[in-house]
């Protein structure tokens, strides 16, 4: 048995540049429980014929779950946005790509008649949380030179420019462009619609009192204007000696938030809902952790396949730009159109809180389709740990 | 800022009473007074010049790259915490709190008189003034401040660049008070750390005066074409007892433009001086300056580093450009010299020495000297306060009085009259009357004699029943001689007369610089490998015998504690140590690991001080533990070492080298009288097995293939994982000591078998005869 499951709506927070010690963050006093609260009530306030006990589950993609985004941050964020103790919540890991992950969860619940009405999405707070989270404790028999399952990000990303022939011009280039978009989309207002404004009151400490401020972020920090190919050359290798991933062309560390809401046929009739998009398909492959930056190069046309599409049925396609190395391979190989693909910039412009992004990149990919009016739109990307993903999404007028 | 400590009108009479203060001006120098102050617990109001916009911008910028500055002019970053950065325009009224202002300002008299009139309303009556200055006359400034601040000018502070330098010239203003005067003498001494000059004002004060002329006179060799550079900076560097930087490297790391600026401005002042004429800046000084080549900061100076053949080149005098370094084989063969162990010992045979070597010697050095002893009592009164500023201003190792009392007063006086130079009156009489240089009077009163003299230590009789074990090794290293001469001090202490020890000999600048390498290295070369398990098991018997002593055993410590000597420290029940602490176990930098119960007490430590004993409790503490040995890190200073768990037990810090050995006694005699409980053994360690290895041999394997790290320096550093994680063990669990130990010692003598390990060594030795 499966039923219809539609997409009513998709929000997210602006993407904060994550507080690290030599710099503060703008979110850092905003916990990763609040921000996804955020992004689920305000997804509730664009959607008010739909009464909060008609929402049966949460399910939320975080790829650290664990201290401020542990105990559960699915029934967590239930209940810090307000919504009845009836409504459950779960959260799911992918790493990256638990966003998507925590849609397709959400979907297939519904489809299988187990659940009628769901808020999918996904939350990171990188300031909180440093990627490989508070403190690993990694398996002695996958560590070191044993294999390449704990392999630094940065790592995998100069493996796939070493073996897919990706210049070190060629990555900046990209990179360049991601900013170029991002701030063209900001300025042209494309993430309007999709934004949710943080605004959140905390009490610091102030020229020697305890004083209440309101902290507040209403555009996604992350573009410059001011960056150009040559001061992208001028930096420094950050992963290897001599290689060519920089912290330029590596997505940005960030915190943030995205919310989807899904519902079946019969939630949409009775809540008089506005379907914008169903899932047409889905896709998860594994591949060497080594390079799991190119392991969309198999998710993607399995994808499709499924979906009964091809490449170029896709009129919108995000793929998280986790490293401009990876993407260009990505697109290299399976000859993707670089004009469809990321056309609002992408996470080294943008920002790539990681649980979130999935759910974010589908936000930004559903609106720039409805603005466009095409139809197909595909949202995906790669996994650490040798995973790749991808979803088909129709969009409906 | 909270409300001063001290009523506004009671007059400061002790340095204690110094609990606020304000530093005008943020650059450079005034920036690290700021923090110095701040470490040692005073409250700081740093004021510059508004900026455009954020108006404190330039003194919050000065904080904020405090942190960065190598090295350190403040303990502990936190210390940082007290420092407020403001502006003058919005802030002067904050200057009221301050019970010490110190303006340091640009060298210009206007500016400074303007600026202490503009804070003249706001200073308390009873805070103290003081100018920081290097070269504007004291008396000048005195006269030209505002009337009701003349007298709270106590005159003017001459702080070193960088900072952590331990001397500080005090230059009193004509009108300052005999209880002003002590209250800052002591306030610099005993709490600051400094090693303190009594200047007079004269230009240049003591130790610029002095440093310059050495180089200056140096400098001459080489305009006049007599000398290459590389020749003068083999006679006027470790050879005489000097820093590596010898002569122009000196020059190239203070600055040309300083350099020229200041010897130009002693031959404008110095109308009189016998020596005028070496101040004069020669021509090759000029000619750098003029095209830019200012030295260090710029790369290129009197010497330039090449970098495609990674050489040290310097400049010709012909052609003023660049050259790979010719040589010093036209001094002919001084490597007889160079091993003889102290300076005094080589300048002696340096003097006597046919040819061009010993020609040099005989005049620039015996010019030097004869010029110090003009130089007292005009430029300060007492020749220990020259020595002071030329050992803690430009760290020689030893002061120009205490050098000719070492080489023969009489004789250097009757080298110096043949050479035609007449010497002043009160050195002629101190030497023909009383046979020597009156140096260092009161700074190491010396003890009783020692009642056991052995080849590399002695064992003096503090009295009250305190036994005092000093160093007396090259660098005070620990040679297998050492250990054993040790070992017997423990014997002998273990006596019913005796209370307890002090180990240690601060007076030569430094504790211990761990185990001796050569003889290492020479057992190594051997084939010996069983000599050094023995004497590793030998050693790390001895160290855990004085960890548990059933007497008090107290370290005295300042400077370089290395390797070893770090070992020693951390064995040490009792420590008593001066700011200036260097403690770190550096094995790895000559392809080692620490052996004598370092690796297994940082093991320990860390699960000590978890809050938990498992993984999740104990992991943060050992990461901290374990990077400082993988990376040497060696402590910027005690309280870093104290924090890091170098001194163990009731570690102390004293800021009076002097009083360091006094202190220990003291500690000692405190234990030992009231009933003392010696440290009991580490018992069984808790250790974290493979799965505490894993996210660091992640980590290494990462470092390596991505080329930071050397693979031979991840085998050291994984090496070093192993041990501090217990071995084969599978998961956290406890294990004995001795196992530990076992461990410690079967890995240090397997990387003896190594040729990484051995190349390491190779380095370093040779570095050592160089």
């Amino acid at each position: 048995m499966s039923r219809d499951v539609f997409i009513i709506d998709a929000v997210r927070t602006p993407i904060a540049k994550a507080g690290t010690p030599k710099r503060r963050g703008t979110l850092e006093m905003v916990r990763p429980d609040d921000l996804i609260a955020i992004a689920i009530e305000a997804i509730l306030g664009r959607t008010p014929t739909l009464p909060p006990p008609a929402i049966d589950d949460l399910v939320i993609g975080c790829a650290f779950p664990e201290a401020e985004q542990g105990f559960n941050i699915g029934r967590i964020a239930a209940l810090r946005a307000g919504l009845p103790f009836t409504t459950t919540g779960m959260t799911v890991n992918r790493f990256c790509a638990s966003g998507l992950q925590a849609i397709i969860s959400a979907h297939d619940a519904i489809a299988m008649g187990r659940v009628d009405v769901a808020i999918a999405g996904g939350v990171e707070s990188m300031t909180r949380l440093p990627m490989a989270g508070n403190q690993p404790f990694l398996n002695p028999a996958l560590t070191g030179s044993h294999s390449d399952t704990y392999l630094s990000m940065g790592m995998t990303a100069e493996n796939v420019a070493h073996q897919f022939s990706v210049s070190r011009n060629d990555q900046d280039a990209f990179a360049y462009e991601s900013h170029r978009r991002a701030v063209a989309a900001q300025g042209a207002g494309h993430f309007a619609e999709e934004i949710a404004p943080v605004s959140v009151a905390r009490v610091i400490y102030e020229g020697g009192k305890a004083v209440e401020k309101t902290i507040t972020l209403t555009a996604d920090e992350g573009p410059r204007p001011d960056t150009s190919t040559e001061s992208l050359a001028r930096l420094k290798p950050a992963f290897t000696a001599t290689g060519s991933v920089t912290a330029g062309n590596a997505s940005q560390i960030s915190d943030g938030a995205a919310a989807v809401l899904l519902a079946s046929a019969e939630a949409v009739a009775t809540h008089h809902l506005t379907p914008r998009a169903r899932i047409a398909s889905f896709a998860t492959t594994g591949n060497n952790p080594a390079i799991m930056g190119v392991a969309p190069i198999d998710a993607i046309p399995k994808a499709l396949a499924r979906a009964g599409l091809t490449r170029d049925s896709l009129d919108i396609i995000e793929i998280n730009e986790a490293f401009a190395s990876q993407c260009l391979a990505i697109i290299k190989t399976l000859e993707l159109d670089p004009a469809k693909v990321n056309v609002n910039g992408g996470a080294i412009a943008l920002g790539h809180p990681l649980g979130c992004t999935g759910a974010r990149i589908f936000a930004t990919a559903l609106n720039e389709a409805t603005r466009r009016g095409s139809t197909y739109f595909g949202v995906g990307m790669c996994v650490g740990g040798g995973q790749g993903a991808f979803a088909v999404a129709e969009r409906l007028s | 800022m909270a409300i001063s400590s001290t009523s506004p009108l009671s007059p400061i009479t002790s340095p204690h009473q110094i609990r606020h203060a304000a530093v005008l001006g943020a650059g450079i120098m005034g920036r690290q007074i700021a923090a110095r102050l701040a470490s040692v617990g005073i409250s700081v109001l740093l004021l510059d010049l508004p900026q455009p916009g954020n108006k404190n911008k330039f003194a919050e910028d000065a904080l904020a790259k405090l942190p960065s500055l190598k090295p350190r002019p403040f303990y502990r970053e936190s210390d940082l915490r007290r420092i407020t950065p403001g502006n003058y325009d919005d802030h002067l009224p904050l200057i009221k709190q301050a019970d010490l202002i110190i303006e340091v300002i640009r060298e210009n008299i206007e500016e400074k008189l303007a600026l202490f009139s503009r804070i003249a309303p706001f200073v308390r009556p009873n805070a103290l003034i003081a100018s920081n200055t290097s070269s504007i006359p004291v008396r000048l400034l005195a006269a030209g401040l505002p009337e009701q601040l003349r007298a709270q000018f106590v005159g003017g502070f001459h702080f070193f660049n960088p900072e952590p330098l331990e001397l500080l010239e005090l230059i009193f203003a004509p009108n300052a008070t005999r209880t002003q005067q002590d209250v800052v003498s002591r306030f610099a001494s005993d709490i600051l750390a400094k090693e303190i000059v009594i200047a007079h004002d004269t230009p240049a004060f003591v130790a610029n005066r002095i440093g310059v002329f050495a180089l200056m006179r140096a400098m001459q060799e080489f305009a006049s074409g007599a000398y290459t550079i590389e020749e003068i900076e083999l006679l006027t560097g470790p050879l005489i007892g000097r820093p590596a930087s010898a002569t122009f490297r000196t020059a190239d790391k203070v600055g040309l433009g300083t350099v020229l600026h200041v010897t130009s401005g002693l031959h404008q002042h110095l109308v009189n001086d016998p020596y005028r004429a070496v101040f004069v800046p020669p021509e090759p000084l000029k000619k750098l300056v003029e095209r830019g080549d200012l030295g260090a900061e710029k790369g290129r100076g009197f010497s330039t580093k090449d970098r495609a053949t990674n050489t040290i080149c310097n400049l010709d005098l012909q052609t003023l450009e660049y050259r790979p370094p010719s040589g010093t084989g036209n001094l002919g063969d001084l490597s007889a010299i160079i091993k003889l162990p102290t300076p005094a010992a080589r300048l002696k045979a340096l003097l006597g020495l046919e040819g061009r070597a010993g020609d040099f010697i005989r005049s620039y050095f015996l010019e030097l000297l004869h010029y110090c002893a003009i130089c007292i009592p005009e430029i300060t009164d007492l020749p220990a306060d020259l020595d002071t500023a030329l050992r803690a201003g430009f760290l020689w190792d030893i002061g120009p009085f205490q050098l000719w009392n070492a080489l023969g007063s009489v004789d250097i006086a009757q080298r110096i009259t043949a050479r035609g130079l007449t010497l002043p009156d009160w050195i002629r009489e101190a030497i023909f009357t009383h046979g020597m240089i009156p140096t260092l009077p009161d700074l190491f009163p010396s003890t009783a004699p020692a009642i056991h003299t052995a080849p590399e230590s002695a064992l003096i009789d503090l009295g009250e029943g305190v036994l005092h074990f000093e160093l007396r090794s090259k660098a005070n290293t620990l040679s297998f001689s050492v250990i054993e001469e040790l070992e017997q001090a423990l014997d002998v202490v273990s006596g019913d007369k005796w209370l307890g020890m002090v180990i240690g000999n601060p007076a030569s600048g430094s504790f211990c610089g761990g185990a001796n390498v050569k003889e290492i290295g020479g057992a190594v070369q051997a084939g010996q490998l069983s000599v050094v398990d023995d004497l590793v098991s030998r050693f790390q018997r001895l160290m855990n015998r004085i960890y548990t002593f059933p007497k008090p055993l107290a370290g005295a410590i300042k400077g370089l504690a290395l390797g070893g000597g770090a070992e020693l420290s951390i064995a040490l029940p009792l420590i008593v140590a001066h700011p200036n602490s260097y403690v770190g176990l550096v094995e790895l930098g000559v392809g080692l690991i620490p052996a004598g119960v370092g690796s297994t007490h940082f093991a320990f430590l860390a699960a000590e001080r978890a809050p938990t004993k498992d993984l999740a409790g104990v992991l943060p503490f050992f990461r901290q533990n374990f990077e400082r040995i993988a990376m040497g890190m060696v402590t910027n200073n005690g309280y870093e070492a104290m924090d890091a768990g170098f001194f163990d037990r009731g570690g102390r810090i004293i800021p009076r080298a002097d009083q360091l050995v006094a202190a220990a006694k003291s500690l000692v005699v405190a234990h030992a009288t009231s009933p003392y409980l010696p440290r009991p053994p580490r018992g069984d360690i808790f250790v974290l097995g493979a799965e505490g290895r894993a996210p660091f041999e992640q980590r290494l394997e990462e470092m390596k293939r991505s080329g930071f790290i050397a693979p031979y320096d991840a085998v050291l550093a994984q090496t070093l994982l192993f041990v501090m994680t217990g071995g084969v063990i599978s998961s956290p669990q406890y294990v004995s000591e001795q196992y530990m130990l076992e461990l410690e010692r079967e890995q240090f003598v397997w990387l003896l078998t190594q040729e990484g390990t051995h190349k390491k060594l190779g380095r370093f030795l040779k570095g050592l005869e160089s």
